[in-house]
Order: structure tokens, then C-alpha cells, then sequence
């Protein structure tokens, strides 16, 4: 059902030289967590909720040097120490894609003395969107995600 | 389809043109571009020009590139914590 709905995904994978379940503990203690979870050094994070076991709900609260903040808050689906980690992933309003239900699926796999880390971020749609999925959208998924790569700039010259 | 039409209005038969398959078939796959919200019609006498919806191409390039790079900036700040939480001997 899950697999059906799934209308964008992206992938990143790092490389660590520390162990799998050293990056394991880094992913879900929040002491750890407020060390590193931010895209920039300018950003802070805290961990307002961290119940790490299958059905327990985190949430994170994002600090912008601009003042601006930012919450996310989510459940744990899956929890394989030191292997994998599965969580929903869903943005508070005022943030553009607030309410939009997404899932993060992080593996950890030793290589090369270290950690390869793969994450998977999946979004599913919003309700306009699943109603154009009923028309026939899931035909179209493949285009639509090659697409994505495509410029603002096409996309709105065409519009 | 979607990519020549990024590239701004088409006929439908233009559409079809660089494909191998045929102009029936590309009817139904336009078609289906169609219901799924991502292409519209323009009649005008005969002629049928098509364009893209960019509304929910936007969206989707919106989300994904602004995920990519909040998971990468974080991904690279894990690293830098990982090697200082390795040098201090924690945990």
C-alpha cells in the first residue's frame, strides 16, 4: 500500500570512519543529536521528544540564524540496532510542507573498517495529489521523477 | 513527452513524433498526462496544443532539493561530530 503511494524519493549516502553502532547512537540519543542534526553550523537543534522504540514519537525544533524556526516531529517504524532505523518524518505549519506525511529509512553497513551510510527519504501525497493519482497518476511516476531534475526556470516559462 | 514540453507548447502529433510508438498510442499516453493533472489542452480550430502543468513539478523539484540538501548538510555535519566524538575516546 505504502510502496503504491510513493511519489518522491531521494538518496544520500556518507561514508564515516567510526563504527555502525557508534553512528547508530549519534542517529538516536539526543545528546548526540543536538551535537550534529542541522544542515548548517549556523542552525541549532533540539531534541524537544526522543521515545526510541517501534510507535514512539520524536520531535526536533530547528533554530535559523534569520530567527526563524522550525519543528519536526515524527514516529519510529523500525528499529534494528546498530543496522537500520525507520522513522515518519512530518513538518509543523508554518513550514510549506507541513502535514505532509514522509518516511526516512536510514541503513548502516560496515565497509571499509567504517560505516556506510545510505538514507532514503520518501514522500507521499497530499490529498490533490492522491486524487490525480486515482486518474492515473502512478503511470506517470517515472517521468515525473526524472523531471524533478528539470529548472524552475522551464518549468515556469511553460506554465 | 513531459520534457519536450518543458520546453514549451507542442501538438500533439509533435509530441508523439520522436518516439516509436504509435500516434494512438501516444493519444492515450497524452491522455493520461492529462487526468493526472500534468498537461493541458488548447483547441484551437483543428489544432490541439498542448502545455505542462508546472504547478505540481515545481512542488515535487521544490521538496526533493530542498530535502537533499537539509539531509546533506546534516550528513556532513554528522561526520565532523563523529570524528570528534572518535578522537575524545565517547562514547
Amino acid at each position: 500500500m505504502i510502496q503504491d503511494r510513493r511519489l518522491l524519493q531521494l538518496s544520500v549516502r556518507r561514508w564515516y570512519r567510526a563504527r555502525p553502532d557508534v553512528v547508530f547512537r549519534a542517529l538516536t540519543e539526543p545528546a548526540l543529536l543536538e551535537r550534529w542534526f542541522r544542515p548548517s553550523p549556523d542552525v541549532t537543534v533540539k531534541v524537544a521528544d526522543l521515545d526510541l522504540r517501534v510507535g514512539g514519537r520524536y520531535r526536533f525544533t530547528f533554530h535559523f540564524p534569520d530567527d526563524r524556526t522550525a519543528a519536526v516531529g515524527g514516529e519510529y517504524r523500525t528499529i534494528a540496532r546498530p543496522h537500520l532505523v525507520v522513522f515518519t518524518w512530518t513538518w509543523e505549519p508554518p513550514d510549506p510542507n507541513a502535514g505532509i506525511d514522509t518516511l526516512v529509512t536510514i541503513d548502516l553497513n560496515e565497509k571499509d573498517g567504517g560505516t556506510e551510510l545510505a538514507l532514503t527519504h520518501t514522500s507521499f501525497p497530499t490529498e490533490e495529489i492522491m486524487r490525480q493519482h486515482e486518474r492515473g497518476w502512478g503511470a506517470v511516476l517515472d517521468s515525473l521523477r526524472q523531471l524533478a531534475g528539470i529548472s524552475s526556470g522551464e518549468a515556469a516559462a511553460s506554465d | 513527452m513531459l520534457s519536450l514540453l518543458a520546453r514549451g507548447e507542442a501538438t500533439a502529433g509533435e509530441l508523439g513524433a520522436p518516439f516509436s510508438i504509435s500516434q494512438p498510442a501516444a493519444s492515450r499516453h497524452i491522455r493520461m498526462l492529462e487526468r493526472a493533472g500534468l498537461v493541458a489542452r488548447n483547441v484551437d480550430g483543428r489544432v490541439h496544443r498542448l502545455r505542462l502543468v508546472a504547478k505540481p513539478l515545481r512542488e515535487a523539484e521544490s521538496w526533493i532539493s530542498r530535502h537533499r540538501r537539509f539531509w546533506e548538510g546534516s550528513l556532513d555535519s554528522l561526520g565532523r561530530a563523529l570524528d570528534e566524538i572518535t578522537r575524545g575516546g565517547e562514547p
